[in-house]
């Protein structure tokens, strides 16, 4: 589904009902819906490498 | 309801990223549009009548190098997670396309990217536990 978990995208709010504590948002799926055509669509490669598995990348 | 524009109301540029560029925006005020629901259920409009701010992306097709063909695939896709509902995932509310560009219209955030925060704040073990926690629910549900 989301196919690009990193830091880069994991958004850090403060919780509206308890001030001082961290909301998490997980967020921009628009590349974890890139598409490589070569890869035959939704299946294909997505992903920053320095965060993929080495099973991925390989 | 087949354009941004006929709902919605594209404000000032807040960011950019490797696809595009990432604006403010706003339901159109018209009264001939449904109101968006919202991730905290209250309609679209705050309580003191203003609009409630979303954020619009603007994705350049020909930068996500993709064949015309498979941008229908990808509004698919799209489509699911508009109906994925969750406190630790963004909520995605529309949408569109036209020939060179998808509009994406989402809930507008105010925080500080992980990456970014990890330069400047060591998180105590207890909000260490918080972010992996509330990561890691997002993923299970996303799986689910």
């Amino acid at each position: 589904m989301h196919r690009d978990i990193k830091s880069d995208n994991l958004i850090l709010l403060e919780k509206e009902d308890e001030p001082g504590k961290i909301q998490v948002k997980l967020t921009d799926f628009g590349l974890a819906a890139k598409i490589d055509p070569t890869q035959g669509g939704l299946r294909g490669f997505a992903g920053t490498p320095e965060y993929m598995a080495p099973e991925v990348v390989r | 309801m087949h354009k941004f524009s006929d709902k919605y109301d594209k404000g000032k540029q807040i960011g950019s990223g490797p696809f595009g560029h990432v604006y403010h925006c706003w339901v159109r005020d018209d009264g001939t549009t449904a109101p968006v629901d919202t991730a905290d259920g209250s309609s679209e409009a705050d309580t003191d009548g203003k609009k409630k701010l979303l954020t619009l992306k603007i994705l350049k097709k020909n930068l996500l190098s993709q064949k015309p063909a498979l941008d229908d695939l990808l509004v698919n896709e799209f489509r699911v997670l508009m109906d994925a509902r969750h406190p630790n995932i963004i909520r995605m509310f529309d949408i569109f396309q036209d020939r060179q560009n998808f509009f994406v219209v989402q809930e507008h955030l105010v925080g500080e990217d992980l990456y970014s925060a990890l330069y400047r704040i060591s998180f105590t073990e207890e909000q260490a536990i918080q972010i992996i926690k509330q990561t890691l629910q997002a993923l299970k549900f996303l799986h689910e």
